[in-house]
């Protein structure tokens, strides 16, 4: 049993025996620390702990949920959540207990837990340092921050799934300006403690300096855009990722609804939920239902393979639980990404922008403005550039991608099999694709 | 609690309880019912310049935390390289409690799930529902270092509707939200055909052109309105962006940065706004305060901390669990023109209606937002309807380019996530005609 989370195991079976049904318990036990810089000082250095249980009653076919932060006031809790069952959801029965997990190696790394405020400060005077190196040129660091957290997790229920899990995540970010609107970013996480903070400086800056003096584009044109893995990342969260998620599934909420065997994408698009992947931000030995964790090929050479699913979405649907379902101890759990796997990468990134012609963009705004059920998409791009036949870039003063998703990845679609990286739920490198351009 | 020995220039500790019911139904059919209640206890100190934050919901750990902070606080004080107070502010009263007539937890869980079936009833009809029921109270206790203590009880209740339609290869959505301060009353006045009128736009999209492209005059309605107060003008004018030098209104105050027509509130005591407290984390009394005054740039938006870096006064805007400078009810004024007039006098356009969301870069003044619809405007007449429409603009510009403003104000609930930290608040203001870039894909 992991130290400072409660007996999930016992409590659960205690909410079982008052309630005379099923009952899941989930337990959390966060902690973060967290300092920033504000126009390259120094402003402030936190730590925050948070910790709380989730309970799940099910009684005639049906969940009730409810929660806390006050583990003497257990009982209450489960009064709350028998009382509301009359109310929930249609669930015949919570996960099985003879489940067994994959171990995800290198998920918690001690040097990131054992960690205080002060110890970042080291790493956040590396990164405005390095901004502060081409001051010369005129940048300036506007902002930089670094978060390191440690979650301690426990889920049980009472037909015996049990399942614990610590991991650690540090990341950290640098904004810099340069000239009257150029700003470059750079910023990453990871599950150890590996990140080259220094090195998020010196790329925000060489970004920050590379938009200097853009230029206005005007009108309306189609074009081959090149996103970088954050625009990817930007742009498919709140495009394809609610296509596949089981609940709008269930409901032909999703325009992919089914269509499951059948050619959706460009024929090169391989799109994979790799909940064990080696390092992944996203890897889980199971989710916070207990339901192992897998590897699930949601898209292969452009066909559709399988939709996410939580466990009582599965039921609903009457489809195989993926270990998608996620949550905090406030909330009950809902359909999420692991780590998403954007694969069939044929090109070199090089090699793509070599051939000019195209625009390049390191990070899209306003992507949660997106039209999750229709895919429609109006895009800002940031950090953009043209790329000229010559491989000259010029930068972009402003501009909106437009499309609709469902075409775009229909269409021609590179994916690059090179400059990889994790962004937030993805792991993909620089994808090209075909949309309008509007400025 | 025992006062701690170590010297800081100030420290306090915020405790928040909250309790609250949250309810989905997809169809008429349950979703999601859930209970819940929590606490928090958030300890700040200050030092010469410097903060230190830490959040436990154990309260015997509080004491302890607050040694802590208070020491990282002297530790940083003395990295940071210019030295300041905090700003003046307006103490707030010792009580606040949301005015309301009905309290949400007198209402049976039963009840609150009869009358969302019932809001839904007809609209299911025509398009799949999906309504999302909300009631919080939350208590918050300040005591601070400087000797000021004062609770308050915030209720918000209501609910949010997405209607989705199906036509051939077609899915297209609409949302409505009536979320507010206040109790079960707010329930109780939606009008009966809510979620039908909802419904109706949903279906309606199905047959909606694409929009245009390209530069031109747009009509916003109301609720676009508030997002562009918000996003393009509201952020801009947080004084922590001032003194990160990343805002285009830096060095402003006095100039006009915005048409003559066009004078924008940050209204902490609006009636009913989602955004309304009796005091903010600092313990500053709410206030309405000018920001653009005719056009003119009259105020930024302080904390405590962002007034004393720039020794001025607090507005009362520190919000969220630490130190962040936040809106809360971000309002355009009204004007002399009516939607009828308005839509008259513009010879070619498109009357852009409702709010997907939308964000703004400080630092360049570029904002892009999402409209729910909109119609074509040709010759003083409205045209065809158009669906998943943008905007793009440079604030300041589009701000000079208002023209027309209407006379009647809404506002709607929203939440912001600056930082990363999610807070309530509402936005709103009338109709108003500019120009700006429509992000749309028909050519």
């Amino acid at each position: 049993m992991i130290k400072g989370l409660p007996d999930a195991e016992a409590l659960a079976k205690r909410a079982a025996k008052s309630s005379g049904g099923e009952a899941e318990v989930f337990c959390e036990l966060g902690r973060g620390i967290s300092a920033s810089a504000e126009s390259g000082a120094f402003s402030d250095i936190s730590e925050e702990e948070k910790s709380g249980f989730g309970v799940r009653i099910v009684l005639r076919g049906r969940a009730g949920f409810s929660f806390g932060n006050d583990v003497s006031k257990f009982d209450a809790v489960v009064a709350q959540a028998v009382a509301l069952s009359k109310f929930g959801t249609i669930l015949p029965r919570l996960p099985g207990g003879a489940e067994k997990y994959a171990r995800v190696p290198g998920a918690f790394d001690k040097k990131i837990d054992a960690l205080e405020g002060r110890d970042l400060l080291g790493r956040l005077k590396g990164m405005v340092d390095e901004m502060r190196t081409l001051r010369d040129v005129g940048v300036r660091p506007t902002w930089a921050g670094i978060e390191a957290t440690t979650s301690r997790e426990a889920v049980a229920n009472s037909l015996g799934a049990y399942m614990e899990f610590s991991y650690t995540e540090i990341g950290g970010g640098a904004y810099a300006s340069c000239g009257e609107g150029s700003t470059g970013f750079e910023g990453k996480e990871s599950r150890k403690n590996d990140l080259d903070f220094e090195s998020f400086g010196r790329i925000a800056a060489d970004r920050a300096v590379e938009g200097r003096n853009p230029q206005k584009i005007e009108g309306v044109k189609a074009a081959r855009i090149l996103l970088e893995p954050q625009a990817v990342s930007g742009l498919l969260s709140n495009t394809l990722l609610p296509a596949i998620d089981g609940e709008n599934v269930l409901h032909a909420n999703s325009r992919l609804a089914g269509k499951i065997g059948r050619k959706v994408f460009a024929a090169n698009l391989d799109i994979t939920d790799d909940g064990l992947l080696k390092g992944g931000l996203g890897s889980f030995p199971g989710d916070s239902e207990g339901v192992p964790c897998a590897k699930t090929q949601v898209v292969s050479k452009g066909i559709l393979k399988s939709f996410l699913y939580d466990w009582e979405t599965a039921m609903q649907a009457k489809a195989k639980p993926t270990g998608n379902g996620f949550r905090g101890f406030s909330g009950r759990p809902s359909i999420s990404p692991t780590n998403i796997v954007i694969g069939r990468g044929s090109a070199k990134r090089d090699d793509m922008l070599s051939e000019g012609g195209l625009f390049l963009v390191h990070w899209l705004s306003g992507t949660h403005t997106t039209n999750p059920f229709s895919g429609e998409f109006s895009v800002e791009m940031k950090n953009s550039f043209l790329v000229g036949k010559d491989g000259g870039k010029t930068p972009v003063k402003y501009g909106l991608i437009v499309g609709n998703i469902f075409d775009v990845l229909a269409d021609e679609v590179v994916v690059a099999r090179d400059c990889v990286e994790k962004a937030k739920s993805f792991v993909t490198g620089p994808v090209m694709l075909r949309a309008d351009v509007v400025a | 609690m025992a006062p701690s020995s170590a010297e800081v220039d100030y420290w306090d500790i915020e405790r928040m309880s909250g309790v609250g019911t949250i309810a989905r139904l997809k169809n008429g059919e349950i979703l999601e019912a859930k209970d819940g209640m929590s606490s928090s206890f958030n300890v700040r100190a200050f030092h010469r310049g410097a903060w230190a934050y830490g959040s436990t919901s154990e309260e015997f750990k509080v004491q302890g935390i607050l040694e802590r902070v208070k020491k990282s606080a002297l530790r940083l004080s003395k990295l940071v390289p210019s030295a300041y107070g905090l700003g003046r502010f307006r103490p707030a009263a010792k009580r606040y409690e949301t005015p309301m007539r009905i309290p949400p937890d007198e209402i049976p869980v039963e009840d609150k799930i009869g009358r969302l079936r019932e809001l839904v009833r007809g609209a299911g009809q025509i398009a799949d529902t999906d309504i999302s029921y909300a009631d919080s109270s939350v208590e918050v206790s300040l005591r601070t270092s400087e000797g000021f203590e004062a609770s308050q009880r915030i209720a918000r209740c209501g609910f949010s509707l997405t209607c989705i339609a199906r036509g051939g290869d077609r899915i297209e959505r609409m949302f409505q939200s009536e979320r507010k301060t206040g109790g079960w009353e707010i329930m109780e006045s939606v009008r009966p055909d809510y979620a039908l009128e909802c419904a109706r736009r949903a279906r309606a999209l199905l047959s909606a052109e694409q929009a245009p492209a390209g530069e031109m005059t747009v009509l916003m309605d109301p609720l676009l309105v508030g997002t562009f107060a918000h996003e393009a003008i509201g952020h801009m004018a947080e004084a922590d962006h001032i003194t990160n030098r990343d805002s285009v209104l830096e060095g402003k105050i006095g100039e006009r940065i915005g048409s003559e027509l066009v004078t924008i509130v940050e209204d902490k005591t609006l009636p009913g706004g989602y955004g309304t407290a009796g005091f903010d984390r600092d313990g500053a009394a709410p206030e309405r305060t000018v920001v653009v005054d005719k056009g003119v740039l009259r105020s930024y938006l302080h904390s405590r901390n962002s007034a004393g870096k720039m020794d001025s006064v607090s507005t009362g805007n520190c919000r969220g669990l630490f130190n962040n400078v936040r809106m809360s009810n971000t309002l355009v004024e009204g004007g002399s023109s009516t939607l009828e007039e308005m839509v008259k006098e513009t010879k070619e356009g498109v009357y852009l209606i409702g709010s997907s969301g939308g964000t703004a870069m400080t630092s360049d003044g570029y904002f892009n937002f999402s409209a729910l619809e909109g119609f074509l405007i040709r010759n003083g007449e409205l045209g065809a309807r158009v669906r998943d429409v943008a905007l793009l603009g440079n604030a300041l510009k589009t701000l000079l380019s208002i023209d027309l403003v209407g006379k009647e104000v809404r506002a709607e609930a929203g939440m912001c996530g600056k930082g990363g930290e999610w807070v309530p608040v509402g936005s709103g203001g009338p109709h108003v005609r500019a120009r700006a870039v429509v992000g749309g894909a028909g050519k």
